[in-house]
């Protein structure tokens, strides 16, 4: 991959396609096992974070280098603090330096001395790109760096990522937002299967041929039609749902058979929703299930009730990776599979194989630790340990993040086999063309509300123009 | 999920190596750390008896399998709370407590035995459920609420005795204490119940289940249903039962109920966990481990005495041999770890 | 880049302002809350408890020792480690001092700076085996803490010695009339005004905030660990010199009554257990309030063993409500 000084380089591709393992290499958090990186005809020893930033590669990575308990000014300015001596940083005037570096970059915040822990996480990613650019880097490598970021913000970023281009620097901004990519770059490449397959002019090249490119295919992902029709029966109704300070009066609906879809910028309170109608979160106003007031308190009684929820992140807070692929699978109906509370191997066997075999999970024993699956696999797992307590509501978060193509076709199936069963689906999805294919409705949420609904069929465009819409319109009253 | 940040964690679940194995080299490898312990114990006697021939006599495995009773006992609710990435201090006047307590109200006489049992009993649940609700519903670190509780109890049993105890046990519990059925030492006959109990909760029961997944991932483990606060509840139950089980044996034991019995009890019961290969964040390991780390931990003191002969030499070499064992396992807790977050929560 | 389209700090909601307040800070100033309760309560009851130089030199004596313990403590608390071989380190300290009763003069310096040096090389010896093997703190110090007691035990088998003469004249008294306790209290106050806005205490917290954001941002993990328990190390020593010299000999256990007290002091001073926060200044006036307790029971006529009930009730007390205002300020965060 060549990249030019002056120019805003886009680095496009599918998960796990190889996009952030280059940005590890050039960051100096992984060693490349072979090849080279030359800047400048100067070949580079990337041995460790501290050599990137030393031959002026600065990265704003995707999961932040903030240090939670720390000050806001101390984040900023760690390693570059003003008047030191004896080892001892003089507090005013950290603060006045950390000052006038953010009001420099156009960011404002009260009180530097608090931790980075109160920050939104939108106000952290801000911070985090004005900490990289402040060290005056060459190139600069923004890694999703628009995944939270309020919509003038993101105005904000291309600005200084414009400036900075201007200025002589060379930009590698990784996103799987197309629109973004072809607004601010210049030139894009297209990553596939750990190989870049191509590089473009922004100008030449439109976001059919870019996926096409990134699939190796010139088909469009393939989703299954819709089996039945939406049935009348409504399995979930809420009023006034609020789970303050992130959720607020939410009126929703999901029949049975239909998929409704949640859209919406990162953290604008879809998480709250699935939480709080999941029992995992606090929350006031009406919940209905199946016609039934459902007083959601706690996990436990939601599965009960009838409610399944697959979480974001399956690492973390889905799957217990150390335990084994059994051990997960019957997770959410160990009184199932028991008897007197002692666990019964050969009914245990039995949702286990039932699960493989809906799901299609591909395991040589399952009494394999969980974590040797593939991500895809992994997410099966989880699937099928969701889908064995017989939701009527099953609440899918971003279910097919990081995972491959394949299994994001056999999970959209799932979904239609499970709506011709009468199962209610709430889907939130980052991937706006999945929730155009498969989601009957959308509502998109902004800042805790509904601030917009969409009827199938839908376009993505009107889907994004929704989402954007609703990002720039003036906030509501304050709370 | 309280946020939608993308977590370090979102960079595992590594493609391939699916067909590379078996259920079975994952369980070998699991339990690695205990073979080692095992294989441990094995090394250590066989010093013992190459040292002295009367080492391998039966009334000298009795002596020690009785001498690691009372680890293994402590150690039974120890296993639990460490599995759960916590931790039991209180052990010491918990154990302290229930011998002086039963001591004072039998009054030297076996009449109310059944009555004064019930009443132990019911205090070691009152202070399992103080420290499990301070863990699990108030969010206090185990360490802490622990050390409180212990101190707490202290204090309490000394202004209850006034610093110090005039009875004895009755005799006829010190007999049934320290006699023998077919052979086999009471003491040793409550460790065993004990051991079968705590091997049949965590294979074979849905509470085990429950156990490993709130020690190996408590967010994941409330999202699939588990009520992780529950759960949290019962190892300090356990813990503090076992520790008062663990006194009346020592009372009958040693014939009397003093104030000092349980400070020798503080460390050992994790210490013998973690020897055992379960690892201290919780999450890996059995109770089989732990029963190999009461038994290392009587053979080490055991032993030491025939190479060292002074106190001092003892305890150093005890150090010494604690920082080899806990390296030992402490490498296979690494191997086996996988980025898995640790939630305050 | 035009202030036009910059992001202005969300204007506070009234709902949010409870969320702006640092609440950990909040736990960090509960100790002198405790303090000041507790010193009405004693003067309340028992007026002349406090009555001149004589009484305050008694009870700085028994305060700087486990401040200075609480102070280190507090540092490794921060990399979200602990260190229990500080019990150890001041048994083994006390009972060479005890045995060396007979060294005369200005050598009883050099076999201060010779303890000092000592209990740094136990620091030290523990900070590269945690920081080089990985293992946990708590198990490493557990280890180290049975062998110095050991050694303190092989050095000194039962209580008592001497201490050299010039030891206990270099330590005990007054100098301007201010007895040397609440000096060398006073100046561990003045020790951590300097030190927490250190590259030092911001890289422990960072540590223990977050290890591998922390090694990510050029931290030196290794480095720091080594360094921070051969602070704890030498704060022990310093400790346990204090101790031979206030108690004229020394004991092969003197150090393990302070393992635990060191903790409820820092615990009771508002640090997290997890790491990142906490101030050393308050984990000292949490040992201040810890101390207090046995005076209010004796100045108060229940009996005195109502004290170590009460110092075990103030830590659970104390960590509640720490691990409350937590989880109020998680709450806050989800905004």
């Amino acid at each position: 991959m060549r990249g030019s000084f002056g120019e805003v380089h886009g680095l496009v591709g599918e998960n796990g396609a190889g996009k952030s393992t280059l940005v590890k290499v050039l960051s100096g958090a992984v060693a490349p096992d072979d090849g080279t990186v030359v800047l400048n005809d100067r070949e580079l020893r990337l041995a460790s974070p501290g050599d990137a930033v030393a031959a002026g590669i600065g990265t704003v990575f995707q999961e932040l280098s903030l240090i939670p308990d720390l000050s806001i000014a101390a984040n900023l300015l760690y390693g570059r603090e003003p008047e030191v001596r004896f080892g001892r940083v003089s507090q005013p005037a950290l603060l006045q330096a950390a000052r006038r570096a953010l009001e420099e970059h156009g960011l404002h915040y009260a009180d530097l001395r608090r931790p980075v822990r109160s920050l939104r996480l939108s106000e952290r990613q801000a911070l985090e790109i004005v900490k990289t650019l402040m060290r005056g880097p060459k190139v600069l490598i923004l890694d999703e760096a628009t995944s939270a970021l309020l919509p003038q913000q993101v105005d904000w970023l291309f600005q200084a990522v414009r400036q900075f281009a201007r200025n002589g620097g060379l930009v590698l901004f990784i996103s799987h937002r197309m629109a973004e990519v072809q607004a601010i770059c210049d030139t894009i490449t297209v990553f596939r299967n750990g190989f870049d397959v191509g590089t473009r002019s922004a100008r030449e090249v439109d976001e059919s041929h870019l996926v096409e490119m990134m699939l190796g295919r010139s088909v469009q992902r393939v989703y299954p039609p819709r089996q039945s029709p939406v049935g009348e029966e409504v399995v979930c109704r809420t009023k006034d749902l609020s789970s303050l300070p992130s959720l607020r009066d939410i009126e929703l609906e999901v029949r049975a058979g239909e998929i409704v879809g949640v859209a919406g910028l990162d953290g604008q309170g879809q998480a709250e929703l699935f939480l709080a109608l999941f029992g995992a979160r606090q929350s006031k106003g009406e919940v209905e299930l199946e016609g039934q007031q459902f007083n959601g308190s706690s996990p436990a009684r939601a599965l009960r009730a009838g409610v399944g929820l697959v979480p974001e992140d399956r690492a973390r807070d889905g799957l217990c990776l150390t335990m084994t692929i059994r051990d997960n699978l019957v997770m959410s109906n160990l009184a199932q599979v028991s008897r007197f509370g002692f666990l019964s191997r050969s009914r245990m066997r039995a949702l286990v194989d039932g699960a493989q075999h809906r799901l299609k999970i591909k395991f040589a024993d399952a009494r394999q630790n969980v974590a040797s699956l593939s991500g895809g696999n992994q997410q099966k797992v989880l699937l099928g340990r969701v889908l064995a307590c017989s939701p009527r509501l099953l609440l899918m978060f971003d279910a097919t993040r990081g995972v491959d193509v394949g299994t994001k076709s056999e999970i959209y199936a799932l979904m239609r086999t499970e709506c011709s069963n009468g199962v209610g689906i709430l889907f939130y999805s980052s991937d706006v063309a999945e929730l155009v294919n498969m989601a009957d409705r959308v509502i998109v949420l902004h800042d805790g509300v509904v601030r917009g609904k969409l009827q199938a069929p839908m376009t993505e465009e009107s889907v994004v123009a929704a989402v954007v819409g609703a990002g720039s319109q003036n906030q509501g009253p304050p709370v | 999920m309280t946020e939608p940040e993308r977590g370090l964690a979102a960079a595992s679940g590594t493609p391939e190596r699916e067909g590379a194995y078996t259920g079975l080299a994952d369980k070998a490898r699991r339990y690695r750390s205990t073979l080692i312990a095992y294989g441990l114990v094995v090394v250590l006697f066989i010093i013992g008896s190459v040292h002295s021939p009367d080492f391998a006599e039966w009334a000298n495995i009795r002596t020690l399998l009785v001498y690691g009773s009372f680890i293994g006992i402590i150690g039974f609710g120890q296993t639990l709370c460490i599995l759960t990435g916590g931790i039991d201090l209180s052990v010491p006047w918990t154990l302290t407590g229930a011998a002086v307590l039963s001591s004072v109200l039998l009054k030297g006489s076996d009449a109310n035995f059944p009555l004064v049992c019930l009443v132990v009993v019911g205090l070691a649940i009152l202070v399992g459920l103080v420290n499990g609700i301070g863990v699990a519903y108030v969010g206090v670190p185990p360490i802490i609420m622990t050390l409180g509780m212990n101190g707490a109890l202290q204090g309490l049993l000394l202004v209850y005795t006034n610093g110090g105890i005039s009875s004895s046990p009755p005799q006829g519990f010190v007999n049934a204490v320290t006699d023998q059925i077919l052979g086999i030492p009471v003491i040793l006959l409550c460790w065993v119940a004990v051991a079968v109990i705590a091997v049949v909760l965590l294979s074979s029961t849905t509470f085990g289940r429950r156990l490993y997944a709130v020690g190996t991932n408590a967010s994941a483990a409330r999202l699939a249903g588990v009520r992780v606060r529950r759960v949290l509840l019962v190892p300090y139950v356990a813990s503090a039962l076992g520790a008062s089980l663990a006194g009346l044996l020592l009372m009958g034991f040693t014939g009397q109920a003093f104030l000092t019995m349980g400070d020798p009890y503080l460390f050992t019961g994790a210490v013998a966990v973690a020897v055992g290969g379960t690892s201290i964040l919780g999450g890996s390991g059995h109770y089989v481990g732990t029963i190999a780390g009461a038994l290392i931990l009587t053979l080490v003191s055991a032993l030491l005495p025939l190479f060292w002969t002074s106190a001092a030499g003892v305890q150093i070499a005890d150090g010494v041999i604690l920082l080899g064992a806990v390296y030992a396992a402490g490498r296979r807790a690494r191997q086996a770890g996988l980025g898995r977050r640790r939630r305050s929560t | 880049m035009s202030s036009g389209t910059a992001e202005k700090a969300v204007p506070p909601r009234a709902s949010s302002l409870l969320g702006r307040l640092p609440i950990p800070g909040l736990s960090t100033l509960m100790p002198y809350f405790y303090v000041a309760a507790l010193t009405v309560a004693i003067l309340g009851v028992e007026p002349a408890l406090i009555d001149g130089p004589g009484a305050v030199d008694v009870r700085f004596s028994a305060v700087f020792p486990l401040a200075i313990v609480a102070f280190a403590q507090t540092l490794n608390l921060f990399t979200r480690g602990i260190d229990l071989s500080i019990g150890g380190t001041i048994s083994v300290v006390t009972a060479i001092l005890a045995v060396s009763g007979g060294v005369k003069g200005p050598e009883a310096y050099l076999e201060l700076l010779a303890m000092l040096a000592l209990g740094t090389a136990i620091g030290a010896v523990n900070g590269l085996i945690i920081a080089y093997s990985g293992l946990q703190p708590f198990l490493v110090t557990l280890a180290t803490w049975t062998i110095w007691d050991g050694i303190a035990l092989a050095v000194l088998p039962v209580e008592g010695g001497t201490v050299p003469a010039r030891a206990t004249s270099l330590v005990l008294g007054s100098i301007v009339g201010v007895p040397k306790s609440v000096l060398c209290t006073a100046a561990l106050f003045v020790l951590w005004a300097w030190l927490r806005h250190t590259r030092f205490v911001r890289d422990l917290r960072a540590m223990g905030s977050d290890a591998e954001r922390a090694r990510l941002i050029g931290v030196h993990s290794s480095v720091r660990t080594v360094q921070c328990y051969s602070f704890s190390g030498a704060c022990a020593a310093i400790a346990g010199i204090w101790i031979a010299v206030q108690e004229a000999s020394g004991s092969p256990t003197a150090g393990d009554e302070y393992i635990l007290t060191s903790i409820a002091a820092v615990v009771i001073g508002g640090a997290s257990i997890f790491g990142g926060t906490g101030s050393a200044a308050a984990s000292m006036v949490g040992a201040v309030a810890y101390l207090m307790i046995p005076d209010l029971i004796a100045a108060t006529n229940i009996s005195s063993f109502w004290s170590v009930f009460l110092q075990g009730f103030l830590l659970i007390v104390a960590v509640t409500l720490s691990a409350l205002a937590i989880r109020v300020r998680d709450r806050k965060a989800l905004a």
